[in-house]
């Protein structure tokens, strides 16, 4: 990889705050870090750091909600209103010619070519980049108004706290070899300072009333694709705090998580899981021939559908387990070939065939078109 | 027999139709539409504009379905989030109407489908 020592170094720093799998949060280091990032950008000092132990704690969430953005009025807000002056001027004058410079240009192709197919295979960037989903998810009006926990709302309007990394990483390199301006210069140092605080374990802050309020970073686990997961402990953690449950990126209840990883849940509880993916999860740690071999089942029909020119295996099954009887169409999902299992109603014989028990999940859409039967086109 | 053609992503399900239906309640399309949200994953189907002009107005009937609008463009629909695996999808000008697939539960009879 072409990219100087130094920032090797830096990366090396990201990487190890990332990975941090123990609880850091030196609260005068952060204090004296905070102190200097407001100064830097002759902003108030807050009069006052009240310390919460996660992002649900009350006086966390009021704050967040109040300043609904936490880093608008921040200094972090402050940094990065330096680089956009920044890149104004570059539209007006000497920037412009430097982003189109060859220098930049190369190392942008880099960047997108070599080094960021690197770095997203090295341990680092995956942490970065769940951690970046995560926000992204967690910022989205949906997640918050969806989830309606006014814990992942609080997250969500604190979640632009975490700044760029990339964009740091960019314009530290680019530094390296090329003169900057003084915007620049005051964004790296910025952009140094939110390190330091990172390293010393901040994780989200909102401002209300003179008074900053900060919650620490918590502590992740991720799997070789990037997703929340762990089959040990909360795969998001903090200290004395909240903990939340996943499994491959979904997420879980702890009771249902701790079934599932312990061996507990039973083949017919799996069949009764309600949400999707949650199932699709749990049959897939269950072991789907596992689960066939405990359950008196039988195969109404079974065909390969060809979707997008590729066969994919379905099969209606029939459950009769002590008297509950359950029919499901067990599919492969086109996108990724996960296979599923689709509870229909196994009252009616049109279910007993693949092509009717997939048409039977839409049925309220069909009867509302007044039609008979579907012709599936694009799948995905 | 009446067959009608529909798209197909993940548990999302793709009609279009002649005309818009009446008594639908009109609803604020800004910049994009999260058609489904699932709750455990945070993955998302995104309705969203292909280009700036393209226009897209929405609507939901009393059951819950989204319709949508598409006119000067196209409109893109995108399975997004951390887990997120489904195709995306362009939508020519037109009116579509979209529904989530449904499950058998003794309790409820049927019930949408959640992720």
């Amino acid at each position: 990889m072409e990219y100087s020592e130094k920032t090797k170094k830096l990366i090396e720093r990201i990487k190890k705050v990332a990975l941090r799998q123990e609880y850091v949060f030196d609260k005068e280091k952060i204090a004296e870090l905070v102190e200097k990032s407001y100064k830097m950008f002759n902003l108030k000092v807050p009069q006052k750091i009240e310390w919460c132990v996660d992002i649900t704690d009350k006086r966390f969430l009021e704050a967040a909600y109040v300043a609904s953005a936490a880093w608008a009025t921040g200094a972090t807000r402050a940094a990065w209103a330096a680089w956009d002056a920044s890149a104004t001027n570059a539209a007006l004058d000497t920037l412009a010619a430097r982003v189109a410079s060859a220098t930049r240009a190369a190392w942008a192709a880099r960047t997108a070519l070599d080094t960021r197919a690197a770095r997203v295979a090295s341990a680092a960037w995956a942490a970065w980049a769940a951690w970046d989903t995560l926000a992204a998810r967690v910022a989205s009006a949906a997640w918050a108004a969806r989830v309606a926990s006014a814990a992942w709302a609080a997250w969500a309007a604190s979640a632009a706290s975490d700044y760029n990394w990339l964009e740091f990483l960019f314009a530290f390199e680019f530094l390296q070899t090329n003169k900057g301006n003084e915007n620049d210069y005051k964004f790296i140092e910025s952009q140094e300072l939110f390190l330091q605080a990172k390293e010393a374990g901040i994780g989200y802050w909102a401002e209300k009333d003179g008074k900053l309020y900060i919650a620490p970073n918590p502590i992740i686990s991720l799997n070789e694709r990037l997703q929340f997961h762990s089959e040990t402990k909360p795969a998001i953690r903090w200290e004395n705090g909240l903990e939340l449950f996943f499994l491959f990126g979904v997420r879980f209840e702890k009771d249902l998580w701790e079934k599932i990883t312990k061996k507990k849940i039973k083949p017919l509880e799996i069949l009764k899981i309600k949400n999707q993916e949650q199932k699709i999860i749990a049959l897939k740690m269950y072991g789907w021939d596992n689960l066939l071999k405990e359950l008196n089942y039988k195969v109404l029909d079974e065909k390969y559908l060809l979707i997008n020119g590729e066969p994919l295996k379905h099969q209606v099954l029939e459950i009769n387990q002590n008297g509950w009887i359950g029919r499901f169409l067990k599919y492969t999902d086109p996108a990724d070939k996960a296979e599923g299992l689709l509870r229909v109603d196994h009252r009616i014989d049109e279910t007993k065939s693949v092509e009717g028990a997939r048409q039977w999940g839409f049925r309220p859409v069909m009867r509302l078109l007044g039609v008979d039967s579907l012709e599936f086109g694009r799948e995905g | 027999m009446k067959t009608i053609k529909a798209d197909r992503q993940g548990d999302l399900i793709f009609v279009k139709l002649d005309k818009l239906p009446k008594n639908l309640k009109p609803l604020k399309f800004n910049k994009e539409f999260t058609l489904a949200f699932g709750e455990k994953s945070g993955n998302a189907h995104i309705l969203t504009k292909e280009k700036e002009e393209t226009k897209i107005n929405i609507y939901q009937d009393k059951d819950g379905r989204y319709y949508f609008q598409v006119e000067g463009g196209n409109a893109v629909v995108r399975h997004q989030g951390a887990t997120a695996t489904h195709r995306e999808f362009v939508f020519s000008p037109g009116i579509y109407v979209q529904d989530i697939q449904v499950e058998f539960d003794e309790l409820e009879e049927i019930r949408k489908v959640s992720d």
